[in-house]
């Protein structure tokens, strides 16, 4: 029954997380830690496994056509494993209310950033397209800027980083929502992998936890790699911002809480 | 693997693809997807032989040390089955960093390999500085 209910979670976080290019962690640690009383840094362990799980599911079963766009994603991540590099070092530094506040500052800004770029897109006549081929990404040294941030945050905080990503290769860079998810897919699988050795080495990585939820993040993920291709930018766009919101607030709360 | 390499990464517009770049596109493609489904294949295998023999706990044991992973196995369980599954999984984005290197050499787009390259070595320096 644990292994069913571990199997579905990774399931619907693999879904969402291949639709919205944040490679699902950011569900599966709250969730791992409150439904299955796991502790926080086996939470981690298990969920790094799973955002490469997505990325690999992503990247098996994309559309051609349809896929990352490496060169971008390698550029960004230049930036964003050095800075996970230097997050995991400063990690230890940190008070983790500290961390929760940052996280949720962090979101709420990101969120609210791509509401206003929505209205001001919303001014065009021509529909969004997820996937077109004739963009150039812009504003470079905000993009890299931002990625370092997710970085530092990815190893502070354990998590792909893809909801900071998303919105800025999208909202900042101008790159195509359907390009901007599927290149932070490709993204946080390397930048999951950079750690998750520490985790396994360490002993924080439980076989039968991993795997049932990798498994389930897998098959979700390529069904989100699936549905990517056929469904509208509006929908992904407001499902994301609504999901910002939520999490952002959530780690805010916690923050200030304790 | 479903991923564009020369869409739009630069700040000048990219070669068009050749066809060797093609050619390592798709073997990229297919050692990815065997690789995961290697992963895959073990961690299943794993899981239900440690079902089958009744030693599902929460959270469980934790994986097999990598030093026996690396060595020939004494024993091959679903402990050792799940744990290599696991380090495959592992791997997989950094051998993908690595084909593309091998992808931006074929199709002479040396500055995204140069990206690639030292993206392997940030990758290789955080294994190393731990």
């Amino acid at each position: 029954m644990v292994v069913a209910g571990l199997f579905v979670m990774g399931a619907v976080a693999g879904v969402f997380g291949a639709l919205m290019g944040i490679g699902g962690g950011i569900f599966l640690v709250p969730l791992l830690t409150f439904f299955f009383h796991l502790p926080i840094r086996a939470a981690v362990g298990t969920s790094l496994v799973a955002v490469i799980a997505t990325s690999a599911g992503v990247a098996a079963f994309a559309p051609k056509g349809k896929g990352a766009d490496v060169s971008l994603a390698l550029r960004l991540e230049m930036a964003t494993t050095a800075a996970a590099i230097a997050g995991g070092w400063l990690a230890g530094a940190f008070h983790p209310r500290a961390l929760h506040i940052l996280f949720g500052l962090v979101t709420l800004l990101t969120a609210g950033y791509m509401v206003y770029k929505t209205k001001s897109k919303r001014e065009a006549t021509a529909p969004e397209s997820l996937f077109r081929s004739d963009y150039k990404p812009k504003h470079w040294p905000i993009g890299m800027t931002v990625s370092s941030i997710a970085g530092l945050l990815s190893g502070l905080l354990g998590v792909g980083g893809g909801f900071i990503k998303v919105p800025v290769m999208y909202a900042v860079m101008d790159v195509p929502l359907g390009v901007a998810t599927a290149t932070s897919n490709f993204m946080v699988g390397v930048t999951a992998a950079a750690s998750v050795f520490v985790y396994y080495s360490r002993g924080d990585i439980h076989p039968f936890v991993a795997v049932p939820t990798a498994v389930g993040v897998f098959g979700g993920a390529m069904l989100g790699a699936f549905v990517l291709s056929s469904i509208r930018a509006s929908w992904v766009r407001t499902v994301l911002i609504g999901l910002l919101f939520v999490i952002g607030a959530h780690m805010l709360i916690q923050g200030l809480h304790g | 693997m479903g991923v564009n390499i020369s869409r739009a990464g630069g700040t000048s517009p990219a070669p068009p693809p050749s066809g060797k770049a093609d050619q390592i596109e798709a073997r990229s493609h297919k050692i990815s997807l065997f690789f995961s489904i290697l992963a895959l294949t073990l961690m299943l295998w794993g899981l239900a032989g440690g079902l089958a023999e009744g030693r599902f706990s929460m959270p469980g044991a934790p994986v097999t040390p990598m030093k026996e992973l690396a060595g020939p196995p004494l024993t091959i369980n679903y402990l050792w089955c799940m744990s290599s599954g696991i380090v495959l999984l592992g791997i997989l984005p950094v051998l993908k960093v690595a084909m593309s290197a091998w992808k931006f050499v074929g199709a002479r787009e040396t500055a995204s390999a140069a990206v690639a390259l030292i993206v392997l070595m940030e990758l290789a320096f955080s294994i190393l500085v731990r």
